[in-house]
């Protein structure tokens, strides 16, 4: 029954989160109803614990139960005002629904198959859900960042610097990465009245459940219901996706604001219609901007790939006619004012409190030259291990064969996905941080935040070899 | 190599277990009636063997099965093979060669080893059959690195060697190295032995060489790529996953070192998916299909792979997740333990309340004290030297620790705390200790 807490206190959040999506669709509704909640609980309670750190940075709220609540009532009434007014002068259609392509008829016994699959992925997500929230904290990160900080918040009502009773003044390290973690556990723990370790790891179980069914409606976009649910199979199936799902750490959360961001640059780029392609750029704006107050690797790898592609898709599409002048104009000024809006503030509290931009460790002169070992371990963990069974060397080998489908809006999710390994690789071996590499505590979980990238792409290769040949939904050009 | 040679020996001692595929019940009649049987049916004698009866048909059906164990057999005639090197014997302890090693001195049971400097001890072998394992018995005290030499297949001087560390054992400990995964690993050594660096203190009791025949090692394989690992401190950031052994003593100790010192169990998916793919191509070259049909082929193999690694991996995650409900979910406070962890996460949580008040308080324990901090947040842990107005002292799974008269926490007769009395005690070793004010 304890746990019973965390939907009461995601209401809030995934409202407000579902108002100002709906508030950016407008007058054009591109999102799934499946989408829009889970987008709407994602980014809902990521924005919402942004309002509430700066809430608290002004001073305004002490992080109890009344703060945290005020904020979310605050923003829900705002949201869901500007939600009524904007419907009240242009009425829309909700009702959004996938058109099925008419493709050939499933075999019998390939539904048997994903039944069977679906059982078995359906008993492994509720074991490690179970375990999630009936154990203690075990990993490192659980017990010294996420938990300990979350902790600190509610016991405090405040956000200190220094971790530390015994020296007040020195601040933590752990402090640079932004506070949405915390702050959301601490918000369960008020609202539940107590420090409760089920409740406040199960989220995680929740933002790995969104992630999942993100992927499902990407897919189902794509094809039909049973494809997206092959997907899910696939995705559950990656063992080191699955542990990090079940486990109370932060970079499932991220794999998911990376997951909404990339696809819905992709939808941008293969929409044709004007009005439903700007919509769905000021979404990617709302999801890149949330996007860098997850973890520090979000703000310094991930947004600098999302921009270029960003970039590169207005001019690709200034070029060929598609979009004018205007329209650029107006993407870039949604993109822009989103990040002053959201990524300022917080770059500004990190500037003023001379807080590191790696995570807990500086990343500037971190320059080595070129690390011995690194890439043979590298080669390990991503062929050898048990992280991905099949995943990399099936992804490779289709993109090799069928390059040429990346001459199309597909060029976005695997563009993100090469670049940002490049980057992670180019990290490890020519900076200090390859002794994560060599010790295996940093390249998985970087590829972890990609994998339902990966997975996506996938998805979309065995599509168009499997499901629908002449397939042009993904290369719509 | 500057050698004193402690004696010499004749043979050594040598296990050899015979045809173990045949059941102990009909060991004596084996072999020979397998022979008998399958050259000459119809001069079969009603016998006592009753594993196939007196039924000709069935005979005849079995005829197959017989004549591949009969094939066979020589191969499972040599199945698995030890050695025992016992260096409480005097006349063993004269194989060996040592070289820098002063304090070398034959004990009951064993060899007991100090060095103030490196040293090696090394023995020539020969033997009649392949080394896959090396057990060491041995005590010591604190343990410590070392490092198994061999001499490689060109003899001469060169000797390869593989840094391991031993673990404290106050009792007769079995170290046990798997080498089917050692590279420049020669399973006919002509020579073995250890190098000790300066301040090593053990005493070794015996050295065991197990070797295994090709059948066996084949089927320890397929046993250990469905051996699983626990979930530790590393699966956060990586998994292992499947992996490669040849021995049963291999897979019992297939994830207790790190790295793993065997193959990964990946070797044998891309080798046998890489044979799927070639025999694809050509059927569908042969059958002059086009290339889409070769691609979906090839997938559709590429996912059958996949689901046995899912199912692999899924089992893993299964087994160790009933685990934690076994030993923690469905029992008690203070009877469950949790993963390595063990008793440390209820101790925390118990203390708590007593360390509310407490700015800080002293941990001796080599448990994590991050782990601890969370529990007890504000209240600090710090070290004993930082623990100058700390009211409570908490002792954590240190049975070395003892209180001397005057009631102090003392670590091998060093005072370590002020005089003060303990409040509670959970176990032996671990217990809270409060200044006397």
């Amino acid at each position: 029954m304890t746990l019973l807490w965390i939907p009461v206190g995601m209401i809030l959040p995934a409202l407000s989160g579902w108002f100002l999506l709906r508030i950016l669709e407008n007058r054009t509704p591109v999102l799934l109803r499946l989408e829009r909640w889970v987008l709407g609980f994602l980014l809902g309670l990521t924005g919402t614990m942004e309002l509430t750190f700066l809430a608290r940075w002004a001073g305004l709220i002490t992080l109890n139960r009344w703060g945290f609540l005020s904020v979310q009532l605050i923003l829900t009434a705002l949201l869901a005002i500007a939600f009524i007014i904007g419907r009240l002068l242009s009425p829309s259609n909700l009702n959004l629904t996938p058109t099925p392509k008419a493709l050939r008829p499933t075999p019998f016994i390939l539904k048997i198959l994903l039944v069977l699959a679906l059982l078995w992925t359906v008993v492994k997500l509720a074991m490690g859900s179970f375990i999630l929230v009936t154990t203690p904290p075990f990993y490192d990160d659980t017990v010294k960042n996420w938990n300990l900080r979350g902790k600190i918040f509610y016991l405090t009502g405040n956000i200190p610097l220094s971790l530390n009773t015994q020296d007040p003044k020195a601040t933590d390290p752990l402090s640079s990465y932004p506070p949405t973690v915390p702050l959301v556990k601490a918000s369960l723990a008020s609202l539940a009245g107590r420090w409760d370790e089920g409740i406040v790891n199960g989220i995680h179980a929740l933002w790995f459940f969104a992630l999942i069914a993100l992927l499902y409606a990407a897919l189902r976009r794509q094809s039909s219901r049973l494809f997206g649910l092959w997907g899910i199979v696939v995705f559950v199936s990656l063992p080191f996706a699955l542990f990090q799902g079940v486990n109370a750490y932060a970079d499932i959360f991220v794999a998911a604001h990376l997951f909404a961001a990339v696809h819905l640059l992709f939808l941008a780029a293969r929409e044709q219609d004007n009005a439903r392609r700007d919509t769905f750029l000021r979404l990617f704006a709302l999801a890149t901007a949330l996007l860098t107050f997850t973890k520090n690797e979000a703000l310094i790898l991930h947004l600098p790939v999302l921009l270029a592609l960003f970039a590169g898709l207005l001019v690709l599409r200034f070029r060929k006619r598609h979009m004018t002048a205007g329209m650029c104009v107006r993407a870039v000024a949604w993109m822009g004012g989103f990040l002053l809006v959201l990524l300022l503030p917080w770059l500004c509290y990190k500037w003023g409190n001379a807080l590191t931009f790696g995570n807990a460790k500086s990343i500037g002169g971190t320059f080595a030259g070129w690390q011995p070992y690194v890439l043979s371990t590298l080669w390990a963990n991503t062929f050898f291990e048990g992280n991905w069974h099949l995943l990399f060397p099936l992804l490779f080998a289709l993109v090799l064969c069928r390059w040429k489908a990346l001459r199309s809006p597909l060029l976005i999710p695997a563009g993100f996905l090469f670049v940002s390994l490049a980057m992670q690789i180019g990290l490890f071996l020519f900076t200090s941080l390859s002794a994560e590499a060599t010790m295996q505590t940093g390249f998985a979980r970087g590829v972890v935040q990609l994998s339902p990238v990966a997975v996506f792409l996938l998805m979309l290769f065995l599509h168009g070899i499997f499901v629908d040949p002449k397939d042009s939904a993904i290369g719509q050009n | 190599m500057d050698s004193w040679p402690l004696a010499k020996l004749g043979a050594p001692h040598h296990d050899m277990s015979i045809f173990s595929a045949c059941e102990p019940k009909n060991h004596h009649l084996c072999l020979v009636t397998f022979a008998h049987w399958s050259t000459n049916k119809s001069s079969i004698v009603p016998s006592p063997i009753s594993d196939f009866g007196y039924n000709f048909p069935v005979l005849r059906k079995s005829s197959v099965f017989l004549f591949a164990l009969l094939f066979c057999a020589p191969l499972l005639a040599r199945a698995e093979e030890s050695t025992v090197l016992n260096l409480g014997s005097a006349r063993e302890q004269q194989e060996w060669n040592m070289r820098k090693l002063t304090e070398l001195s034959p004990v009951q049971n064993g060899l007991h080893i100090r060095t103030s400097v490196a040293g090696t001890l090394l023995r020539p072998l020969t033997l009649s059959h392949g080394i896959d394992v090396v057990e060491i018995t041995y005590t010591s005290p604190r343990g410590g690195p070392f490092a198994l030499l061999w001499q490689g297949r060109d003899a001469g001087d060169s000797y390869y060697q593989l840094p391991l560390n031993l673990g404290p054992a106050a009792q007769p400990k079995q170290f046990i190295v798997a080498l089917g995964a050692v590279g420049n690993w020669n399973n006919r050594p002509t020579a073995l032995g250890f190098s000790f660096p300066e301040g090593t203190d053990v005493t070794i009791r015996t050295v065991t060489l197990h070797g295994w025949n090709v059948v066996e090692k084949l089927v320890e394989n397929v046993k250990c790529f469905w051996t699983f690992d626990v979930i530790a401190p590393h699966s956060i950031n990586f998994l292992w996953g499947p992996l490669l052994c040849s021995s049963p003593a291999a897979r019992k100790v297939l994830y207790e070192h790190a790295p793993p010192i065997a193959h990964s169990g990946m070797r044998v998916i891309y080798a046998v998916l890489g044979l799927a793919l070639i025999i694809i191509g050509f059927r569908t070259w042969f059958s002059g299909s086009d290339r889409n049909v070769f691609v979906r082929r090839a997938l559709l193999v590429t996912f059958i792979f996949w689901a046995i690694l899912d199912l692999r991996a899924g089992a893993e995650f299964l087994r160790n997740w009933t685990t934690d409900i076994r030993m923690y979910v469905s029992e008690p406070a203070g009877r469950r333990a949790f993963r390595s962890l063990e008793f440390f996460p209820d101790f925390s949580a118990v203390v708590a309340p007593i360390l509310k008040d407490q700015p800080k308080y002293v941990l001796l324990s080599n448990f994590p004290e991050r782990y601890i901090r969370y529990y007890t947040w504000p209240s600090q842990p710090v070290q004993p030297s930082a623990g100058s107005g700390a009211l409570y002292w908490l002792v954590y799974d240190r049975k070395d620790l003892t209180l001397n008269p005057e009631g102090r926490i003392t670590d091998d007769g060093v005072p370590l705390s002020p005089p003060g009395s303990i409040i509670h005690e959970f176990m032996k070793g671990t217990y809270v200790f409060r200044v006397r004010s």
